[in-house]
């Protein structure tokens, strides 16, 4: 193994410890705020680890594959630099999708008061349970959103206009 | 001097006993712990909003393993291709977690 294949099994051994941290964090966690946590930010440095190793594994295999006198297959470096590139990207697009996700999946559950866990405890009760639900903030939705059906997408409706005539 | 027909077998074979793809093939299992890990949470979740999460962090476990599993494949293929195919599965993947959280709040898609 080079130096380059070292750095890169490092770099993914470390990844496989914060996604499965990050995993058991997700299935032992109290309530739902609390296993937020865990699924939004160590799954997200896993991925970047893994990926960044698997990374440095292709460009150790780039440098072999690398155009010199000695070696006259010169095209397998392009293959193995877009395989670089879309590594990259991929990190670069999971950088930015999941911890949107996440958040969207956090508002999603506060603006739906998703408080069901720790209702029925007097404070001091359970100490695991979180009482972040109790803080009214603007935009709570305390009843089904109600708003007035889209004429676009409402099937029944279109449907039943177009039999009318 | 090495005949251009025996540089691809020599190249198999020394790729399928190197330590690299040991390594690899030990992110993979890991990878797939977690996702088991996640399975049980989506599973047992109390609320949709926890199944939700695990099943988007499963997405991200699955778009890293479908990554490795292109480099257990190195030698003998393109690995180029997997790599297509996690960039789609990402995208939907987001996409797919946004569309389905819109639908609980508001319950039509529109």
């Amino acid at each position: 193994m080079s130096v380059l294949e070292i750095l890169g099994a490092l770099f993914m051994l470390g990844g496989c410890v914060f996604a499965l941290t990050g995993a058991v964090g997700v299935l032992r966690m109290p309530d739902f705020y609390a296993r937020l946590h865990p699924a939004g930010k160590s799954d997200t440095l896993a991925q970047a680890l893994i990926l960044f190793g698997l990374a440095l594994l292709a460009g150790q295999q780039l440098i072999n594959a690398w155009p010199s006198e000695a070696n006259s297959h010169a095209d397998a470096w392009i293959g193995l630099a877009n395989i670089i590139l879309k590594l990259g990207l991929l990190t670069a697009l999971l950088f930015l999708t999941a911890p949107t996700a996440t958040h969207a999946i956090a508002k999603a559950a506060r603006l739906d008061r998703y408080t069901r866990l720790p209702f029925d405890h007097e404070p001091g009760d359970d100490p695991a349970s979180s009482r972040v639900a109790e803080i009214v903030v603007a935009g709570d939705v305390t009843e089904p959103l109600e708003e007035p059906p889209g004429p676009v997408l409402d099937v029944r409706e279109t449907v039943a206009e177009d039999e009318d005539p | 001097m090495i005949e251009p027909w025996s540089a691809p077998l020599a190249n198999v074979g020394a790729a399928a006993h190197s330590p690299t793809s040991y390594v690899v093939l030990a992110t993979c299992l890991a990878l797939l712990t977690g996702a088991i890990l996640l399975l049980i949470r989506a599973l047992r979740g109390p609320t949709v909003f926890d199944r939700i999460l695990a099943v988007n962090a499963m997405g991200t476990k699955t778009v890293v393993l479908v990554a490795c599993i292109a480099f257990l494949d190195m030698p003998h293929g393109n690995p180029s291709f997997y790599l297509d195919t996690s960039i789609v599965y990402a995208l939907i993947n987001f996409v797919a977690t946004i569309a389905i959280l819109k639908y609980i709040q508001y319950r039509r898609l529109s």
